[in-house]
């Protein structure tokens, strides 16, 4: 897509009030607490350690730092995870 | 909770996987849309639980990204069933359990009826019990509908009677008639008002028809009050003819009823020893089975049976109930009231006397009550002063 039909794209998507994460594909992090995060629109799985989660979306690559993360369910569209979150970064 | 029943329902397993690639044998999963719950890093690769159903798909993809699967646990039912498959009676249990669920399903278990209030349900039981209608009946010998006709027809003041069937129980849904006013078939036909008490009248509100007697009058049982004939004048003020109405009037009448009530200064009291007994007891289909509540050696003893029936839904009623025996001993001792005591249980006799007669719209104008203690009895007697609502309905033919 080039830069000038992305940014017609964009407008028309902002016009339409449709919401980022359908409209771009960006990824939807909801954070309840400390302990727990549910993760939609993305990728793939970059790396998965007890202290370290790493997860490729359309546009950025999303770090959720903590200890002992678990995820209690995982499949190609939404994962859910628990433990103890102390970051997460967007790299 | 359901999900959990569902995963072991259909089975599942829990894997460790290892090798160079995990990560890339994740997102194969994802994209193969093989869903993976509690996922977990361990120290050489990943542990996960997956369907059987999934785990049989697993193959190429652990082969394309060159990582190893291990069978850590196997749960659910499937396997279950797997591992006692050699066990017959398992199933012939299973199945045999089913069956009696499903025989016992034909049958009533339960009878709950509701909205009655001035028939008590044992009232109604003992209705039900003389149509053969009781706990055990098979439900497709019953006829509601000929059940709902007949209770109706036995229970005058059941205005709608509904009788249905549910799961095993049957509830029978009654609505009484608490209004007392007449019903039109009635209030349409020409009616007097008759004395039913013996009294002086106190106060008196004619709404329709002749009025025959006034606030002051004496009137005996009997005595035409209000008339249901209206004369109509003609010019010469003399009576062309008569309108024929039901008549309604309140009429309040201060009457005196007679009270006496007397009782043995003797009594015989109910002294607990303190001995107690405690047992269980099964009921099944009808039969009760009790164990050490029996209470030897006790003489003079009360049980008390707190008892629970096994139901499986709130309308699945089984025919199997248990519960707690409990058996006080007590002695019968003869004592003499005091005379404080019975003057105190003579005025309980007559308070509760008197509220009801009040619970019928009575008002107390005078109580004329007096009571005297004697060293064999005690005697309450006396006059109370009532003002009462009168008038019974007569029907009266035309021209009478």
């Amino acid at each position: 897509m080039s830069s000038k039909t992305k940014s017609l794209y964009h407008k028309i998507s902002a016009a339409a009030q449709l919401p980022r994460d359908l409209a771009d594909g960006a990824v939807l992090v909801t954070v309840t607490g400390q302990e727990e995060a549910c993760i939609e629109n993305y990728k793939g799985i970059l790396e998965y350690t007890e202290c370290r989660l790493l997860l490729l979306a359309k546009h950025c690559r999303l770090e959720v730092l903590g200890a002992g993360l678990y995820i209690s369910y995982y499949t190609e569209d939404e994962m859910k995870v628990e433990g103890h979150i102390e970051q997460i970064n967007y790299l | 909770m359901v999900k959990q029943m569902l995963q072991y329902a259909r089975g599942h397993v829990r894997i460790r996987v290892t090798g160079r690639s995990y990560e890339r044998f994740l997102n194969m999963c994802a994209s193969h849309r093989i869903i993976l719950w509690d996922l977990k890093a361990c120290d050489a690769g990943y542990e996960a639980s997956l369907s059987i159903k999934s785990f049989k798909n697993l193959k190429p993809l652990a082969r394309k990204s060159g990582t190893k699967i291990r069978i850590l646990e196997k749960r659910g039912l499937p396997f279950f069933l797997y591992a006692n498959r050699k066990r017959k009676l398992l199933p012939a249990g299973v199945l045999f359990g089913i069956f009696l669920m499903l025989f016992l399903s034909c049958f009533i278990w339960d009878i709950r009826i509701q909205g009655n209030e001035a028939r008590t349900d044992d009232v109604v039981f003992d209705f039900l019990k003389s149509r053969q209608v009781s706990h055990g009946i098979l439900k497709s010998s019953l006829d509601c509908k000929a059940l709902a006709a007949d209770i109706r027809k036995a229970f005058d003041n059941f205005i709608w009677v509904s009788v249905k069937i549910q799961g095993t129980s049957l509830v029978i849904d009654v609505k009484e008639n608490t209004d007392l006013t007449l019903d039109e078939k009635t209030a349409a036909a020409p009616s007097d008002l008759v004395s039913d008490v013996e009294g002086t009248v106190r106060g008196m509100i004619t709404r329709s028809g002749t009025p025959l007697v006034k606030v002051g009058d004496k009137v005996k049982k009997g005595q035409p009050l209000v008339v249901g004939q209206v004369p109509i004048l003609d010019d010469a003020g003399e009576v062309a003819d008569y309108q024929y109405c039901a008549a309604d009037a309140d009429i309040e009448i201060e009457t005196r009823l007679p009270y006496q009530e007397s009782f043995s200064m003797k009594y015989i009291k109910k002294e607990y020893t303190g001995r107690l007994k405690k047992g269980v007891f099964f009921s099944i289909l009808g039969r009760h089975i009790s164990f050490l509540g029996t209470p030897g050696g006790f003489g003079h003893y009360d049980v008390v049976r707190a008892e629970k029936q096994l139901h499986l839904t709130e309308n699945f009623y089984l025919p199997l109930s248990w519960g707690s025996i409990r058996s006080r001993e007590y002695v019968l001792t003869e004592k003499v009231y005091t005379k404080e005591e019975a003057i105190r249980k003579a005025q309980e006799f007559l308070h509760k006397f008197l509220w009801k007669i009040q619970e019928k719209g009575v008002q107390i104008l005078q109580n004329n009550v007096k009571i005297e203690t004697g060293s064999k009895s005690c005697t309450a007697k006396g006059e109370i002063v009532l003002i009462e609502r009168a008038g019974k309905r007569v029907m009266r033919s035309l021209g009478e």
